[in-house]
């Protein structure tokens, strides 16, 4: 069964086929949750989510039109609504988790502006990032975190946003060049 | 010198540049110091937010979901709603035939000069000892428990 594409799959949890819907999580856990985890900032929300995005891949199974797209993207939608309406609700940003240990290698800037890996350490630079990630604002956050999940690429995040890529490619822009102020201005603080 | 747009340099990090695009834009990133640093800043954001050791997902996540949908499964909710519907029907069905029995015992009886003139029907006698009925267990339930009612509240205060 795990040699199944996500269309059958998706047609057997239809029919209530909790093998195949087993099958299903197994495979997009882990680059759903990263997502999800880098969205929220705390591990306990990013859970919540994939618990609750699961919950309704089950529940609208049968609502999915394979004609109107693959199954990738329309979990990824489910994932991505799931934590918009929660961040909807509760309005309020959470602290950030700890992505240390994800060290960085960066050659050295040679432009007349420090690099984001100049100004920080290695150690200190992932954990700066999210920080500054989730003080973005949302339509931001998300696109960078889609794309940099290397899980899809424009074309498919601009299914799941249901935005243009030409947008998606400019809110990302403009988030580098927010994120690069806000690193700048927390290491100016820092000295 | 021409920069290429922020698109271009994005579809280029992700790999997803046209083939015929990708070695003008790698020949300017070696000579634009500019769009060089925004390159490098690219890779450090996406360093940054590279997997860690925190990302597993819940160990018993899949176990939680499963739990949750087959206590409520999408075909079960229909059924659900069934369970709730029929038996509230019957016992409506079970309520008027009461109602309109007694009402016609009543009459029989002779017992409401009006019920045998034919002037009251059955069904509103039936209905007049139901709610008759209604508001003197209403008045024994709430005589049975007055005393546990000004004992609590006496307590809390």
């Amino acid at each position: 069964m795990t040699t199944l594409s996500d269309d059958a799959l998706i047609a057997q949890v239809t029919g209530g086929d909790a093998d195949a819907f087993t099958v299903l999580y197994r495979r997009y856990e882990r680059p759903v949750f990263a997502v999800l985890l880098r969205l929220g900032g705390q591990r306990a929300l990013a859970e919540e989510w994939l618990q609750e995005a699961f919950t309704r891949v089950w529940l609208a199974a049968g609502s999915h039109d394979a004609a109107r797209g693959r199954v990738k993207p329309w979990i990824y939608a489910i994932a991505l609504n799931t934590a918009r309406s929660d961040l909807a609700r509760k309005r309020h940003r959470m602290p950030h988790v700890s992505l240390d240990g994800a060290g960085i290698d960066l050659p050295d800037a040679k432009g007349s502006e420090p690099s984001l890996s100049a100004r920080l350490d290695a150690a200190k630079h992932a954990s700066a990032l999210a920080s500054a990630l989730v003080e973005l604002p949302d339509y931001m956050r998300e696109v960078v975190v889609l794309r940099c999940s290397r899980e899809l690429s424009f074309a498919e995040i601009a299914e799941v946003t249901g935005t243009p890529q030409g947008t998606l490619k400019s809110r990302f822009h403009r988030a580098v060049l927010a994120l690069r102020a806000r690193l700048g201005r927390r290491d100016r603080g820092g000295r | 010198m021409t920069h290429p747009s922020p698109g271009s340099l994005l579809e280029l990090h992700f790999g997803e540049a046209p083939v015929h695009a990708r070695e003008a834009l790698a020949v300017h990133l070696k000579e634009c110091t500019e769009c060089a640093s925004f390159a490098r800043e690219l890779h450090g954001i996406e360093r940054g937010l590279a997997s860690g050791p925190d990302d597993a997902p819940p160990r018993d996540g899949l176990e939680r979901v499963l739990a949750q949908v087959t206590v409520r499964p999408a075909r079960a909710r229909r059924a659900e709603w069934l369970l709730a519907v029929v038996p509230s029907a019957l016992a409506l069905v079970a309520g008027a035939w009461a109602v309109r029995t007694g009402g016609e015992r009543l009459t029989a009886l002779g017992l409401v000069p009006g019920a045998s003139l034919g002037i009251v029907s059955p069904e509103l006698l039936g209905l007049s000892l139901a709610a008759l009925g209604l508001v003197v267990v209403g008045a024994l339930v709430t005589l049975a428990l007055a005393p546990v009612l000004i004992l609590e509240s006496h307590g809390r205060s």
